[in-house]
């Protein structure tokens, strides 16, 4: 949940965004239809699934951990810890449904501040212990422990006890409903082994990362064959996991590849089966040799232009206004991005909610960018192409993060597109740990950086008074956007929460504190004689147990 | 540090000699620990802008997290605690990974090795055969040629000439696997082929290593035998009436070798260096993407035991370098003797 399942950046061995990149979670509404996850599901329209063979995967960094609560939240860790560990419930990507794992039921009291989960009788660990609601009770307390320290712990702080009915059957006891209490329990994170890694007390679970490894037992549909750091994990076929006949695989291979340009090369050159995230550049290049694939679909990364709002010139509303407005957004997607990406007015991405037509982003229209200037008192009365205001330039550093392409040639653009309006921004590329000293100290003035959007409706991140000085690094303060946010927060289903989307749609629309600038999608490549590979904005290997190959190699 | 033409001149043997290099090489050390340290702290960014999960609440929970790791304590008393651990031995546990450091150190050092000693082998080998061939046609076109070629050698940077390695060899003609350290599955083949695998996988790494090394080893041969080739002792060969091939081949490149020896050491901080990125681009599991990794997430830990480890094998390799010319040169061995007259 509030890790980071898709990461908006290719290039940086710790992912992208950091601390500016929300993660993912669950959807609101709590919808509880199960979704077809049954075998053979995608596979059907490639032939018949076959059983055995393996897929090599690059991955641009190695795992932090096997133990997903003491490691930061890296696509690897999350990718490969999904595959060795189940969820009690596995969020879909539709973006309202959560499938039945672990727990083959739910229910919610009618206050809607307990749940109650009915654990499967057929799911074993590997090492043939069956998985009970006592290993949920163990989990919990792990999430909590304030020894171990989980840094996600916040997203179960709403939960004021779990409760053993008996050995199938456990109850999560909430002070208050709220809108996605259920992924934050059902698919935030894994159920861990009470039986094995309970003999390790928590308190030293922090400095002995390795004694996971070694105790390792799991109830996934893949084990831990080996992992040889920094270089390759081999995740093997869990001969006792529950689902009949997955996964096809026997093997999934994943190789740590730190440099881009060798992921392509290995994956044309067949070293590689599946690479997460090519250069859009890159693209005609994949499609054009024959027995590679491009696989895209969008993810949930969104890039943004921020404003400090401490600064006076972004304190008026009419200005940034203005400034969006002044960047042709759509010609910045074209020459940076191609076909891989679009244009977006706000963060609710579109996929996420539906009905949203009438937020349409505001168009490219310089005129109306300096008439707006010209109201707000900003005007070139010097001649010098620059507008000014109380003897005070337009002008500020524009600063973007270095070793990504589409950043850091958005940022010339948009200098080159601001100058048309008479506003001056000094573009600036940052290695990135600088750009976080910068942008979460408030030293900056503007800056060109991401996210990745939950999926829980979960806006504070980006615009509540609380988050000041944390993701809320531009210092936006609305009372009216803290109860919408308060209130989307506690809706319990989407119809209460409808009207709420909305303001916070409008809001974002008038005051602009950030510029959207562009959603992209996720450009993997994949070998043609894999099949049945259904990545999402979740997980690129969402399903990679029915993930399998053509006979041969 | 200082050439090897202080061995004998102070008196005292080579024990005292190697006592005071020594207490000097732990006191350098020491100094760049103390600059890393200082450097890694100055350096924007946080490790707990990278270590906590995003969402409500961060600033505080970063807070909670420094404080848990200790790091908002001053600056000196982290300092002095550091140094005291890391002299007993303990190099405190991974930021990003939770284990161990030295283990993560010790897993990454032996690709390392033999990363470095292939390319060393490769190095040599390419300097020498090229550096004598030039020196024997001096001023013909093979020379020039030849000194064309190893100074582009030289200028090329390393990451060009790897992904160009990879293009060509891996790609266009593949007869080299373009990166990694062993085939998927490796581990189920027998010892002669999973070495075979390996050295298959270590040829492109190692080539462009040593080759992106090679290319000023080769001009140093070249004059250093050139500058041999001048001196008595060969013209009396010449003029016992050894064949040329003797006289370059074993006199005098048995006296040209004495500075090469001193090379040697030296190269080893050049190596280390290129391995980084080597490393990067072949996706070899060793030190330098230890290094690369850690700095870039500021896995603090990893980044000063690592600084460390690179610094003392830089200093050994100094210290080596020393030795062999010792060793290989008898007027340095021999007090009193000015030493490489």
């Amino acid at each position: 949940m509030r890790r980071h399942p898709s990461r908006l950046q290719r290039v940086r061995p710790l992912a992208a965004l950091a601390a500016l990149v929300l993660a993912a979670v669950i959807p609101a509404g709590c919808d509880r239809e199960a979704a077809d996850g049954g075998p053979g599901a995608g596979g059907a329209a490639e032939g018949t699934p076959r059983r055995g063979g393996q897929v090599v995967i690059g991955i641009s960094s190695d795992m932090g951990g096997i133990n997903e609560l003491l490691v930061p939240a890296t696509v690897t860790t999350s990718e490969v810890v999904r595959r060795l560990f189940l969820t009690l419930g596995e969020e879909m990507p539709d973006f309202r449904t959560v499938a039945p794992r672990l727990a083959e039921s739910w229910e919610f009291s009618d206050d809607r501040e307990t749940i109650t989960f009915r654990l499967r009788d057929d799911v074993v660990w590997s090492d043939g212990v069956p998985v009970t609601a006592r290993d949920v009770e163990f989990t919990y307390r792990a999430w909590t422990d304030p020894d171990l320290a989980w840094t996600g712990a916040f997203t179960v702080e709403a939960v004021e006890r779990v409760e053993v009915i008996d050995e199938r059957t456990i109850a999560f006891h909430f002070s208050r409903a709220y809108a996605s209490q259920l992924l934050d329990v059902a698919t935030g994170a894994v159920i861990l082994p009470a039986h094995a890694w309970g003999k390790l007390p928590f308190s030293e679970w922090r400095t002995n990362a390795d004694w996971f490894r070694d105790n390792l037992v799991v109830d996934g549909p893949f084990t831990l064959a080996s992992w040889a750091p920094q270089h390759e994990i081999v995740l093997e076929r869990n001969p006792r996991y529950y689902e009949q006949g997955l996964p096809y695989l026997d093997r999934a291979i994943f190789r740590v590849v730190p440099d881009q340009t060798s992921q392509l090369t290995q994956l044309l050159n067949g070293e590689l089966d599946f690479v997460f995230q090519l250069s859009p550049d890159d693209a005609a290049r994949v499609e054009a040799a024959g027995d590679v694939r491009l696989v895209t679909y969008w993810g949930r990364g969104v890039i943004f232009v921020g404003w400090n709002l401490a600064k006076p010139a972004f304190a008026d509303p009419r200005v940034r206004r203005a400034l969006t407005f002044g960047i042709d957004r759509q010609t910045l997607v074209d020459s940076v991005w191609g076909r891989f990406a679009r244009v977006i007015a706000t963060p609710v991405l579109p996929g996420m909610w539906t009905g949203g037509d009438r937020f349409e982003p505001l168009p490219y229209d310089p005129d109306r960018a300096r008439a707006l200037l010209a109201e707000a008192g900003w005007e070139d009365r010097d001649g010098d192409g620059v507008r000014e205001k109380d003897g005070r330039k337009l002008a500020f550093e524009l600063i973007t993060n270095t070793g990504n392409r589409q950043r850091e040639d958005a940022l010339v653009l948009i200098q080159d597109q601001l100058r048309r309006i008479g506003v001056a921004a000094e573009p600036q590329a940052l290695e990135f740990n600088a750009l976080v000293e910068k942008v979460q100290g408030g030293t900056f003035d503007a800056a060109i950086t991401g996210w990745v959007i939950p999926t829980t409706f979960d806006y504070r991140f980006a615009y509540a008074t609380s988050e000041i000085g944390g993701t809320n690094f531009i210092g936006y303060s609305n009372p009216r956007m803290d109860a919408v946010l308060a209130a989307m927060r506690e809706a319990p289903d989407r119809a209460a929460m409808r009207p709420y989307v909305d303001e916070l749609r409008e809001i974002q629309q008038r005051d602009q504190p950030y510029t959207f600038l562009w959603q992209s999608q996720r450009v993997s490549g994949l070998r043609a004689r894999v099949h049945g590979a259904e990545p999402n904005h979740l997980y690129s290997l969402f399903n990679l147990r029915e993930w399998w190959v053509e006979p041969g190699r | 540090m200082g050439g090897a033409g202080t061995v004998g001149g102070r008196g005292g043997g080579l024990g005292a000699w190697l006592a005071r290099r020594l207490a000097a090489s732990a006191l350098l050390l020491l100094l760049v620990l103390t600059l890393t340290f200082a450097l890694v702290h100055a350096a924007p960014g946080r490790p707990v802008d990278q270590l906590v999960m995003p969402g409500p609440g961060l600033v505080e929970r970063q807070a909670r997290l420094e404080r848990a790791l200790g790091l908002d304590r001053p600056l000196h008393e982290q300092y002095v605690a550091w140094l005291g651990a890391a002299a007993r031995g303990d190099w405190g546990t991974s930021f990003v990974q939770g284990r161990p450091v030295a283990r993560v150190i010790a897993e990454a050092l032996p690709a390392t090795a033999l990363l470095a000693l292939a390319a060393l082998a490769v190095q040599y080998a390419f300097a020498l055969a090229l550096g004598l061939w030039s020196a024997r046609r001096r001023d013909r076109l093979a020379d020039h040629a030849i000194r064309a070629v190893s100074l582009l050698l030289y200028s090329i940077p390393l990451f060009w000439l790897g992904l160009m390695a990879i293009l060509v060899l891996g790609l266009l003609w593949p007869v080299f696997p373009a990166g990694s350290m062993y085939s998927p599955g490796a581990e189920r083949l027998g010892t002669a082929a999973r070495l075979a695998d390996l050295a298959r996988h270590l040829a492109l790494p190692a080539l462009v290593l040593g080759l992106g090394s090679g290319g000023g080893t080769v001009r140093f041969v070249r004059n250093s035998l050139l500058d041999v080739l001048g001196e008595d002792f060969v013209r009396t060969a010449r003029a016992k009436g050894l064949s040329e091939r003797r006289v370059v081949g074993v006199h005098a490149l048995r006296n040209a070798l004495s500075p090469l020896l001193q090379l040697l050491g030296l190269t080893l901080p050049a190596l280390l260096n290129g391995s980084l990125v080597v490393e990067v681009v072949f996706a070899w599991p060793g030190l330098g993407r230890l290094i690369f990794q850690a700095i870039n997430t500021r896995d603090l830990p990893v980044v000063l035991a690592t600084t460390a480890v690179g610094g003392a094998l830089v200093l050994a390799g100094n210290l080596l370098a020393d030795l062999l010319h010792a060793a290989a040169d008898p007027r340095v061995r021999r007090p009193g003797v000015p030493a490489g007259a």
